[in-house]
């Protein structure tokens, strides 16, 4: 071998002397190598904690390691929602099968049964609200019922509801004011008015417990439609066995109030959700500003959404109004005159007019004040800790179902708080699901066909309709009918156990085996061990095969929908600049060691001639830019270490948007530089070099001892 | 015995569609220890006469037998081989490597050859360099010699190998005559020395005077050969 | 499109023979008499039965009670079937639309324009016909519709009147003055729902001392969402007076109770 040794010693030789016989093609070549380095390795590990981050979200989330569904299912399971709304699941009629075989998978670790859908929850209107209230007290009242608490709280309600019958009138006498009193409604905007004058009366109040329910119906029909305000919300739950879900999913946390008892109905709602759509408008407003100028050091002086927000906070003031009722409202203004420093005889109205027009010198004292003093008197969220709400959904039989649920807490997810993708959801217990999916069993199926059967009901083609119905002069048009008497009473007969009333509903503990038999639509799996994904998903799929079970199989990842494939997308775009830069990188390489070898033909051809190899000086030229691939490589990977550091110790990438929040899984994010990344990128940088260099080396390679040669005259 | 024997060889260049013959039917052999002058007009074919015997081309038709080798049966790779172990070249434009020094550069082909430890690589080398006269430079690049110190470079890094021919093409014809002449002298005082075979084309009718044997090559073919030495020792000079 | 449609009827109106237009104060009685044979001076109560047909989804079908106090302008529907859907029900008083579910007990406010059930049915569907009083009637033509021959009447709401639909298109039987087809249209004159109603049964009301006309099948036709389609029919009538509280919240409450 020591011929060879002594050979390639020569070789090496010559190929670094070379390099720095032409230090600025060198050096070119060389930044070019380097940028590309720093970018693969900047890129890949931006990359790679994005990707664990979205794993972070979405495994401690919803995802799980694997999800299963229904495989006859028309669309496919997108956990945070997909384009056209909600995933198309057939579901999975008994899960405790799924379960039974499932947990006998070899690594799994837990399986959880989940049905995703979006409901809408009925918040009502303010007036509403207020009202039913009002009614509540009336009901217990007209049924007998009698107390000083009862009377305090009924004087209260009723007490409120005509505050708000008055602010209400002041709204809309200024109205009155601008509109055209002869328009075309006039005769109804007319008798609106005169309702909502007597409302406004003493006197009606005076005469409530004359005719309770009839003020009410007065109240309610004539008065609140004036009041409009919108009526409902939606919410987007999975519903599960509550504790199984909190053990899979340790990100899961409840904030505020206390998880749902095991075995009961009861909703965990998402916290950000809470924040964004049921928080009171003007304190949501507030904590808006406040994180734009704490976190983003936004001004209010200077910046638009900032003085926006401020301007709609104080045209928001009257929804605070009509939280109030009168003795907390004066309690409020007694309270609010010393904080603010104004006047004693200012009014509520104008105090809170004070307190909403913020500046930047006096934004965090107002805020404070706002928080200590104001919000503790008002209903900061439509829905809120300990209410039970009632929701309702298009079931799947095609009848509208509707369930109460109490809520017990706010839910979030650790590190990913203020992502709207995973903060959006609302935990739901598994049997208030199944009655808002409204699975059509088999018995409901034959109860429909048998009332249709009892009826006659006859089906007629659309198409032919006219002729099939006044086609034939039958004599059926017109005939005779008798009286009947119908008996509602009778009819409305149900059954004793299905009269359980919504207290009796909420306290009943349904046991694990009720919470397992029955509809899910699709299910997290969690693993022991986590790397072993995919031979896992490989067994899964077998003992899906082996039971029958006809499930589908995806990767959280997949089952991430969209959101999902986000980092595929991230993916493809830093590839195809990757790919981009490269490509461009190959061509300039490639040229500048084309001219370089052309350059040198005559030397070649004389070393040629002296008895080197083709191979030789193809390996020269190979060596040549391999060195520069690795010296310059080897430097972009370091600068590459150099800028990922830097971005950590300057506090990470911030997440400005919800998208980022989630895929950040948190504030920031904090790159990590990945073994695989550097490594990455020299293999990269290097097979880029050399696939440039294979040209120029085809070139020298047929270069013949003749050129040596060729003299020069 | 002849150490170069060249039967009957023609070689046409491809120009465009045309064909160039450059050698018609040539044929020489050239004896161990020779000191050989090919001779003629630019174009005439004597390059590629150099060509062919030095391996670097191979002909058309005929033979072409170097150091008993009948280099068209040879692959490109034993060709190579063939110059590395047999043949010296010494070029008109001396073509050293611009990023060795001269000691490298003459070490070279040793390296390529394999083989010799540093130390004898090194005495072989630098006694090379003594004897053509350029000891001193041997840390120098060649871009810090003059024409001739080049050239002896090119032809100390020609003979270390000790091979059985050497060629020149051209090699003085780019340095002035006092020069030229030097180098001439130096190439006959190893060819004297070590009995290597040296064949060089010029057509300096100085350097010609040289040879111990003249060919000369006129459109392809050889017009004519004389022996130099005989007829200096005929006219008793 | 319409002129191709002014074309039909025209063809259609030739090809019925020489009966001759209404003249204005026929077509004004015409019409009044529709509405005038469907009143009921008293109270109405009738069982129903509803069927929703949705492609590519299972039918929805209820039946439910149908309370109206024309009077008053009250209106309340009491599910009865099936059992799950019992003693959910929709009561209105003017313009307020309100749905009680009594497994959470609780109201909720509804607009006029409620897709009853979540089936095609609007509530007016099962009022009472007021067709002079949110109408002006125009007569369009006299053809047939199968073997019966008919006026084709085009009603369009009056100015400032709250209706669901603005423009209605009535088929009237010459020889009933029943109505057998009804189209209903947009503003825009986007046809938007059609109903069929081939049998009509009339019951003598002593509150009125005259029959009463009902329509005992409909068929409703979305026009929007083809292939959806409803059909009422209504199975019994009780002209009984009901009970004075009956339009109160209270009293569909007490009902699931």
């Amino acid at each position: 071998m020591a011929p060879r040794r002594d050979a390639a010693r020569v070789l090496l030789r010559i190929a670094f002397r070379n390099l720095l016989a032409s230090p600025v093609r060198t050096g070119i070549l060389g930044a070019i190598v380097l940028v590309g380095a720093l970018i693969v390795v900047v890129g890949s590990s931006v990359l790679d904690s994005i990707d664990r981050g979205m794993r972070t979200s979405i495994q401690g989330s919803l995802g799980g390691h694997l999800q299963v569904y229904e495989a006859r299912s028309e669309g496919a399971l997108e956990l945070y929602g997909g384009l056209r709304g909600e995933s198309l699941l057939e579901p999975i009629e008994d899960f405790s099968k799924v379960k039974a075989v499932l947990e006998q998978v070899p690594n799994v670790k837990q399986v959880v049964p989940m049905g995703i859908d979006q409901a809408m929850v009925a918040t009502g209107n303010a007036f509403d609200l207020a009202l039913e209230r009002l009614r509540g007290d009336v009901r217990r009242l007209e049924a007998g019922e009698d107390g000083p608490e009862l009377r305090r709280d009924y004087a209260a309600h009723a007490a409120h509801v005509r505050r708000m019958v008055q602010l209400l009138r002041d709204e809309i006498a200024q109205a009155r004011e601008i509109s055209d009193p002869e328009g075309r409604e006039a005769a109804e905007r007319k008798s609106e008015w005169e309702a909502l004058q007597r409302a406004a009366t003493d006197a009606f109040w005076r005469d409530l417990d004359r005719d309770r329910y009839g003020s009410l119906e007065f109240l309610e029909n004539r008065v609140a439609p004036l009041a409009m305000d919108t009526a409902f919300t939606f919410l987007r739950y999975v519903g599960t066995d509550v504790d199984a879900f909190f053990r899979a999913f340790p990100l899961a946390e409840v904030v505020k109030g206390e998880r749902i008892p095991t075995g009961q109905r009861g909703v965990l709602v998402g916290k950000q959700y809470a924040e964004e759509w049921l928080k009171l408008k003007n304190a949501r407003r507030l904590d808006q500003i406040k994180d734009a100028r704490d976190r983003r050091g936004k001004r209010i002086a200077d910046d638009e959404e900032l003085q926006r927000w401020v301007r709609e906070n104080r045209a928001g003031i009257r929804e605070i109004l009509l939280q109030l009722d009168p003795i907390r409202a004066d309690a409020l203004a007694q309270e609010l005159r010393p904080a603010l420093g104004a006047p004693a005889a200012e009014p509520l109205e104008a105090l809170l007019g004070r307190l909403f027009a913020a500046t930047d010198e006096s934004f965090d004292g107002q805020y404070r004040i706002f928080y200590d003093v104001v919000a503790p008197k008002l209903r900061l969220y439509q829905i809120d800790v300990g209410d039970t709400i009632t929701i309702k959904a298009p079931s799947k039989s095609g009848y509208f179902s509707s369930v109460n649920v109490k809520v017990y807490g706010f839910l979030q997810f650790k590190g990913i708080e203020r992502s709207g993708i995973a903060g959006m959801m609302s935990v739901l217990d598994l049997m208030s699901f199944r009655d808002l999916y409204g699975y059509l069993t088999a018995e409901k199926a034959a109860e429909i066909r048998a009332l249709q059967k009892s009826m006659g009901a006859r089906e007629i083609d659309r198409e032919r309709a006219e002729a099939e119905l006044f086609g034939a002069a039958d004599g059926a048009l017109v005939g005779e009918a008798r009286v009947a008497e119908i008996d509602e009473g009778a009819l409305v007969k149900r059954r004793e156990e299905e009269r359980a009333s919504a207290a009796d509903l909420a306290a009943h503990v349904y046991s694990q085996e009720e919470l397992e038999h029955g509809v899910a639509l699709n299910a997290a799996l969690i693993l022991d061990d986590p790397r072993l994904l995919r031979r896992t998903e490989g067994d899964v799929r077998k003992a899906i095969a082996d039971a029958g079970l006809g499930l589908k199989v995806v990767d959280w990842q997949e089952a991430a929908g969209l959101v999902g494939q986000f980092v595929t997308l991230l993916r493809v775009v830093l590839f195809t600049a990757v790919v981009i830069f490269f490509a461009i990188a190959l061509v300039i390489i490639n040229n500048a060691m084309v001219m370089a070898t052309l350059q040198r033909v005559k030397e070649i051809g004389t070393m040629r001639a002296i008895g080197t190899q083709r191979r030789f000086v193809v390996t020269m030229l190979l060596v040549e830019i391999a060195t520069v691939g690795l010296v310059f490589g080897l430097a972009g990977a370091a600068l590459g270490a150099g800028v990922v550091w830097g971005i950590r110790v300057a506090g990470g990438i911030p997440a400005v948007t919800d998208l980022l929040y989630f895929v950040f899984s948190g504030p920031a994010l904090f790159p990590r530089l990945g073994a695989l990344a550097v490594g990455g990128s020299l293999a990269v940088v290097l097979l880029v070099a050399i696939l440039s260099a294979l040209y120029p080396a085809l070139i020298a390679m047929r270069v013949t001892p003749v050129e040596a040669m060729a003299t020069e005259d | 015995m002849s150490i170069v024997s060249v039967e009957h060889v023609s070689k046409d260049y491809m120009l465009g569609k045309t064909v160039v013959p450059a050698l018609r039917d040539v044929s020489l052999a050239v004896g161990k220890g020779e000191f050989l002058s090919i001779a003629g007009p630019s174009g005439s074919g004597k390059t590629t006469l150099l060509n062919l015997v030095g391996c670097v081309d191979t002909p058309t038709a005929g033979r072409v037998i170097v150091a008993g080798q009948d280099t068209a049966r040879l692959s490109e790779r034993a060709l190579t081989e063939l110059r590395l172990r047999t043949i010296g070249f010494i070029f008109q434009s001396f073509n050293l490597v611009s990023v060795l020094s001269v000691f490298q550069n003459v070490e070279f082909p040793l390296l390529l050859q394999g083989g010799q430890t540093r130390k004898e690589r090194a005495e072989r080398v630098l006694a090379l360099l003594d004897a053509v006269g350029i000891a001193e430079h041997a840390r120098h690049r060649p871009s810090e010699l003059s024409g001739g110190q080049r050239q002896r470079v090119a032809i100390a890094r020609a003979l270390v190998t000790r091979p059985a021919l050497v060629l020149a093409d051209e090699p003085t014809a780019n340095l002035d005559s006092e020069t030229g002449g030097n180098i001439i002298d130096l190439m006959k005082e190893m060819n004297r020395r070590d009995g290597t075979t040296f064949i060089f084309s010029t057509h300096d009718p100085k350097v010609m005077a040289h040879a111990s044997a003249l060919v000369r090559i006129e459109d392809g073919r050889i017009a004519s050969r004389e022996d130099l030495d005989a007829a200096r020792l005929a006219g008793g000079r | 499109m319409h002129r191709a449609l002014a074309f039909l009827a025209l063809a259609a109106a030739l090809a019925a023979g020489p009966a001759a237009a209404l003249t204005p104060p026929e077509l004004a009685k015409v019409v009044a008499t529709i509405d005038e044979r469907q009143r009921n001076s008293g109270d109405w109560k009738a069982l129903c039965y509803m069927e929703a047909k949705e492609k590519g989804k299972t039918d929805v079908v209820y039946e439910l009670v149908v309370y109206r106090r024309d009077e008053d302008d009250k209106q309340m529907f009491l599910f009865t079937k099936p059992r799950a859907e019992a003693g959910k029900g929709y009561l209105r008083i003017d313009k307020n639309l309100w749905l009680y579910d009594p497994a959470v007990g609780r109201w909720e406010r509804r607009t006029e324009r409620e897709r009853i059930g979540g089936t095609d049915t609007r509530r007016g569907d099962l009022d009472e016909s007021r067709l002079v009083e949110e109408y002006d009637a125009k007569f369009e033509a006299d053809e047939k519709l199968g073997v019966y021959g008919v006026h084709r009447i085009l009603l369009v709401a009056k100015p400032g009147v709250d209706v669901a639909f603005p423009q209605v298109r009535l088929w009237v039987d010459q020889a009933t003055l029943n109505v057998l087809k009804r189209q209903e249209l947009a503003l825009s004159g986007r046809l938007m729902r059609t109903a069929y109603y081939p049998r009509w049964k009339k019951v003598f009301s002593p509150s009125k001392g005259a029959d009463v006309w009902y329509p005992e099948e409909m068929r409703l036709f979305d026009e929007i969402e083809k292939g959806n389609s409803t059909l009422i029919l209504i199975k019994e009538i009780d002209l009984r007076p009901l009970a004075a509280n009956l339009f109160t919240k209270a009293w569909l409450e007490s009902k699931s109770r």
